[in-house]
């Protein structure tokens, strides 16, 4: 019996050819990108750095051309994303609209929604945040309570979203709300919103600041915040579905599993100049874990092409994916001669202290380890 | 997967499910040898998957040999199949053809040098598998393989913790029956990986099995009211383990088709054997750990089918370089590259 599916692909030509087309831009526009940055990866903010990625076309690389899409491949795409987080690019200005809001538009949208949206995230001008998590509502995706009532051509909307990254730079939210109060069916009554973070009336923003400093994430209100009817995304009371296939996209990919990659590198950097047996083997046993999950990312790729439902391998890559990526500062620390510390005079030490910081998030953000675990479990027919 | 693959598959699976009993098992922990599963296996080809056709084989490729290895393992079948495939296509590779009967090759450890002068073997090769039912051996040495007869040297029996046959063979001066050259492109080390990248696949058909038998257990078993798999501490332990069987599964096919590629000519194979045998090595210890917690305390018992898997996935786990081996060696080949060159050198390996 099998439960998962991971064959095997490789990727096809003209995604080595953009591999090589990307790593020569990231190269000469990220030369002096200090190594502490880089250890951001995708959490990592500039939003002239991705006018610069839309201006090549690299934003909806496999969305359709009548968008402004490239219409390419999952694989060409896939390569892109590998060489910006293995560069550790300040990508996360528009990360989430490519990965996941354009595709729920496109998916479930109208074409109206495509032709105004879309464009804009294709040009790197509009960005995204994700509008799922409530105060009292975190893995429970379903026991939200920001609802959308129903007014004359649209909806108010009221109620609280948090840890939603990027909010206070975005222009666009796209919201999980109640359309109708809860029922037997946990996952009836709710729909997705579009939510024009431009418009003030009846919306605050407060950023949030995480343990490391960073103000990434926020605490969103809705006070009779109203949505005309046209940006509602898809059906009413068809918001479960939705938000499960779009989570499918969250997880599905190389970010799960190459968070922790400057670290590995500034590690191997550390191990040149002091070498031993301890830290040889150690570095092989970290190589030979990234081998295979990227041959089970790129598995993943490949059942997008496929257009085959991922979130189920999606979900065992990312929980692997995760482990591996939080094991990095561990192992890291076990060799460490000094002490980490974001002012301390080597990159090595300075990646160490962020990614100690940051990994603990690893685990939770997307999904967290024992959601996904959940997941798997009925994929084995435990559940 | 191809015809012939899917054939073999298939043929393993129907030959093995009706012959590896728990029974046949038992036997052959108490030395008895299951002649009439040997000679099945014989007859159907399976252990001429690598020897060229007109040599009387199946011109068959590395991954075709990956669907009978997992199926070894899957079964715990108690037979020295993995070793005659390599035997066969050494012999094959240096243009002899294989005897009729059962060929195994040695050494098998990595630190051990026979040696080939003139036709004539010496030196010690330790725990090689099934070494006391060969009736020949393929004798690998830097200066080729030599073919020798099970009369030509002296054997002192061993065994794994799976009780699996792990003989030393002493050759003292020993005469080949036929020597010739190392396959092409081929190295006493990555012969070495080729048994490797056997126990790579094998282990991964055993912790499918495990996981489930494991699965199994936890959906028929029944406490405080409910099967066991309905408790999330289970759940969680499941869903671990079938990551690891996934992650295993990855690993292992991309040795044998990066083995295929080699055979090639377009790369070097190692490392992708060295990944998978790292990778699954580590993971042994996590899969066991969970199938025996799972299985409880009858999972304990030698009556219980689980143990013929964890004890071999605690053997093989170790035999033809275990993790720490295959780590360090990739790490040796890692550090000698620049740091930032890490990434670039990982996009032009195979997938």
């Amino acid at each position: 019996m099998q439960y998962f599916n991971f064959d095997p692909y490789s990727l096809p030509p003209e995604a080595e050819e953009l591999r090589q087309e990307v790593r020569e831009f990231l190269h000469k526009e990220l030369a002096d990108y200090p190594a502490v940055l880089r250890s951001r990866s995708w959490a990592g903010l500039d939003p002239d750095f991705s006018r610069k990625m839309g201006e090549k076309g690299w934003i909806g690389l496999t969305w359709p051309k009548k968008y402004g899409g490239g219409e390419r491949s999952f694989f060409e795409r896939y390569a892109l994303l590998e060489e910006l987080l293995a560069y550790g690019a300040p990508v996360g200005s528009h990360w989430i609209a490519d990965r996941q809001s354009g595709p729920t538009i496109l998916r479930f949208g109208t074409e109206e929604q495509c032709h105004r949206i879309l464009p804009g995230i294709i040009k790197g001008e509009s960005f995204f945040c994700i509008g799922m998590s409530e105060p009292d509502s975190g893995s429970d995706l379903a026991s939200i309570r920001t609802k959308a009532d129903k007014v004359d051509g649209g909806y108010l909307i009221n109620g609280t979203k948090v840890w939603t990254t990027g909010a206070h730079h975005c222009d666009w939210m796209i919201a999980l709300v109640r359309t109708s109060p809860p029922s037997e069916n946990r996952h009836a009554g709710m729909s997705q919103f579009l939510i024009n973070l431009k418009q003030t009336k009846g919306l605050t923003i407060d950023p949030i600041q995480n343990l490391a400093g960073e103000k990434h994430f926020n605490m969103v209100v809705f006070e009779d915040f109203f949505v005309p009817e046209e940006d509602r995304i898809g059906a009413e009371g068809d918001g479960w579905q939705q938000v499960t296939a779009e989570l499918a996209f969250e997880r599905s990919g190389p970010e799960r599993y190459m968070s922790s990659i400057q670290l590995l590198i500034e590690l191997i950097r550390e191990a040149k100049l002091d070498p031993s047996k301890k830290a040889q083997e150690q570095i092989g046993r970290l190589i030979a874990h990234l081998a295979t999950l990227r041959r089970m990312s790129i598995s993943v790729a490949g059942k997008l092409e496929s257009h085959s439902n991922p979130a189920l391998e999606a979900s065992v890559v990312k929980d692997l994916g995760a482990i591996y990526e939080q094991e990095m500062p561990e192992i890291a620390h076990r060799f460490a001669r000094t002490e980490a510390s974001m002012t301390a005079a080597t990159d090595f030490e300075q990646v160490r202290a962020y990614i100690t910081q940051a990994a603990v998030s690893f685990s939770l953000r997307g999904g967290t380890r024992e959601i996904l675990r959940g997941i798997i479990a009925r994929g084995l027919g435990l559940r | 997967m191809n015809e012939l693959r899917q054939i073999m598959a298939d043929t393993v699976e129907k030959l093995f499910s009706d012959q590896v009993t728990k029974n046949l098992k038992e036997q052959a922990e108490a030395a008895v040898f299951p002649e009439k599963l040997s000679q099945a296996i014989a007859e159907n080809g399976l252990l001429h998957v690598l020897v060229p056709e007109n040599m009387g084989g199946v011109s068959g490729q590395f991954a075709d040999a990956e669907v009978i290895a997992r199926a070894v393992g899957r079964h715990a079948v108690p037979l020295p199949i993995v070793e005659q495939i390599i035997a066969n296509y050494l012999l094959a590779g240096a243009g002899i053809t294989p005897p009729d009967g059962i060929t195994v090759f040695a050494p098998v450890r990595e630190n051990e040098t026979v040696h080939l002068k003139d036709g004539v073997v010496t030196g010690t090769a330790t725990r090689v598998p099934w070494g006391r039912k060969a009736d020949h051996v393929a004798v690998v040495t830097e200066e080729g393989i030599a073919l020798v007869k099970a009369e030509d040297y002296s054997l002192t029996e061993n065994q794994n913790i799976a009780a699996e046959p792990r003989d030393t063979l002493e050759f003292k001066g020993t005469k080949s029956l036929a020597s010739g050259n190392l396959p092409s492109g081929m190295t006493v080390h990555s012969i070495f990986a080729l048994g490797a990248m056997m126990r790579a696949s094998q282990m991964t058909g055993a912790i499918e099995w495990i996981l489930e038998a494991s699965v199994q257990y936890a959906n028929d078993r029944v406490q405080f009211g409910r099967p066991l798999g309905k408790f999330q501490a289970i759940q969680q332990n499941m869903a671990e383990m079938a990551g690891h069987a996934a992650a295993a599964g990855a690993a292992a096919l991309g040795a044998f088709q990066a083995a295929d590629l080699a055979e090639e000519g377009d790369i070097d194979s190692t490392f992708e054997i060295a990944a998978a045998k790292t990778r699954i090595s580590e993971t042994a210890g996590v899969v066991t750990s969970h199938a025996h917690q799972i299985h409880g305390a009858i999972g304990f018992t030698y009556e219980h089918d689980l143990h013929f898997r964890t004890r071999r996935l605690w053997s093989w786990r170790d035999e033809f370089g275990s993790d720490s081996y295959w780590a360090d060696w990739i790490g040796g080949h890692i550090l000698e590259l620049e740091a930032d060159d890490l990434w670039p050198w990982l996009t032009t390996r195979p997938t």
